[in-house]
């Protein structure tokens, strides 16, 4: 790992007998948010909870810059239904000396949160905000999110966009998120990295990334191309290739 | 010490706080007190059912201690709970032995009764808790193995009494008592033993994992 690189991931490999992700590479620096790009089954979550600790990689290396104070965050995944936000605040800040109780009530008021109610009783969005709450306040070096903007309205995904660029305004902290949201890449990300059918096809900041795929399809430097439209030519270029003659 | 608060306080399943006083089921007159031991047994099991529904295992993974932390949990949880359960049988155990004497129907709440025990649970908690650390999902055969084993040892305790030269083991006199000593002494050294025998192997089972 470099000095400066806040997580390495190096030639990481995962075998499934249906699926393998192959010779995974990247880094993330200080003060940066990376978006993990990729249609469902492409390996984007099988890499983050590899970084997580969830999974064991077969080969490769992965180095955090602070591997006891990781925060980690599954979109969509309801932890204690029936207990109030509160309990598990309480619970969950025990584990962390860092713990910025200031910054959680920080959170709470910026998300509307009222942490006396039970999971159970808030939406989607609120439970991802309220999951976002505890995991932006213990100042780890680097925040993991998985879908942190799926199933979620657009203001509300506007507000998780604001907190996640302060959060890395510091220089100190960074981001690596998935989506297939496109429109949050365009939104937040300053680094992109595609994964397609568990291979990395390209990773680069956000202005070389358009540029090299409008290179690839073709198109001139000031021609539009939207991630989405990125996203659909690669997939798509890959049926077209696999369908027999 | 986080980990464990952790168990009871969002984890544990809420009739842990009931199952913990069970005990006083030694003060029913006649009854099949090794029932005890399997309620012992099923705390637990309900926990674990518990934790899948509130995705309790992928939360304290993602806690600082990762996995290691999941499975060192479990294993204090199940243990201190059981450990919990019997000492507080003890007083009504003490108190039935005092005014009520004899079980016509099953052993005594005797010396050799909490030994017995002791080794039940032992075997249960290796069996079911390494068993379900292979997958972190499973639960059903390793409570099915588990309490086949933990009901052989209790049958085995049931059965002493009876075969000749063996009645002092169901006795609550005081000398017979002193007697019975040797069971507990094993009992709670394979109880022990088992703490960390079980925690080491779900540990290893666990690392192969994926969540």
């Amino acid at each position: 790992m470099t000095n400066k690189n806040l997580l390495v991931v190096e030639h990481l490999t995962k075998n499934y007998p249906k699926f393998h992700l192959t010779d995974i590479s990247f880094a993330l620096a200080p003060g940066t948010i990376m978006g993990l790009i990729g249609v469902n089954g492409a390996g984007k979550s099988t890499i983050l909870k590899s970084i997580a600790g969830l999974v064991t990689p077969d080969e490769g290396t992965i180095v955090n810059a602070a591997t006891d104070n990781l925060a980690v965050m599954l979109g969509e995944t309801v932890y204690y239904p029936e207990k109030r936000l509160a309990t598990i605040t309480a619970i969950t800040r025990r584990f962390y000396p860092t713990w910025d109780a200031a910054q959680y009530r920080y959170y709470l008021d910026f998300f509307k949160l009222d942490d006396h109610q039970r999971v159970k009783t808030l939406s989607t969005g609120m439970q991802i905000k309220y999951q976002l709450a505890v995991a932006m306040s213990h100042h780890a070096p680097v925040l993991i999110l998985d879908e942190p903007t799926s199933g979620i309205d657009p203001v509300s995904r506007q507000a998780i966009g604001q907190v996640l660029q302060h959060y890395v305004a510091d220089g100190q902290h960074s981001i690596l998120f998935s989506t297939h949201i496109t429109t949050d890449l365009a939104a937040v990300a300053d680094t992109i990295t595609y994964i397609h059918e568990g291979k990395l096809l390209y990773t680069a900041p956000k202005a070389a990334f358009s540029a090299h795929f409008k290179q690839q399809f073709g198109l001139k430097a000031t021609d539009p191309l939207s991630f989405d439209e990125i996203m659909l030519k690669i997939e798509r270029q890959v049926l077209v290739d696999a369908t027999p003659d | 010490m986080p980990l464990l608060i952790k168990e009871y306080a969002l984890a544990a399943h809420p009739t842990t706080w009931f199952f913990l006083w069970l005990g006083a089921l030694v003060l029913v007159p006649t009854y099949p007190y090794s029932v005890i031991f399997f309620f012992a047994m099923l705390a637990p099991t309900l926990d674990l059912v518990y934790a899948k529904q509130t995705q309790d295992i992928l939360y304290t993974a993602l806690l600082p201690g990762g996995k290691n932390g999941v499975v060192w949990g479990k294993v204090l949880y199940t243990f201190t709970f059981q450990t919990g359960m019997l000492l507080l049988t003890i007083p009504w155990a003490y108190l039935r032995t005092l005014y009520i004497q004899n079980n016509p129907i099953a052993l005594n709440t005797n010396v050799t009764y909490f030994g017995f025990g002791l080794l039940a649970l032992a075997l249960f908690d290796f069996i079911f808790l390494t068993g379900f650390f292979k997958t972190g999902t499973k639960i059903g055969w390793p409570y099915f193995w588990g309490t086949l084993a933990a009901l052989l040892v209790l049958g085995v305790m049931e059965t002493l009494p009876h075969l000749p030269g063996f009645a002092w083991v169901n006795s609550v006199q005081l000398q017979d008592l002193w007697r019975q000593l040797p069971f507990l002494l094993v009992g709670i050294v394979v109880f022990v033993a088992s703490f960390f025998l079980t925690h080491h192997r779900s540990l290893q089972r666990f690392k192969q994992v994926d969540l």
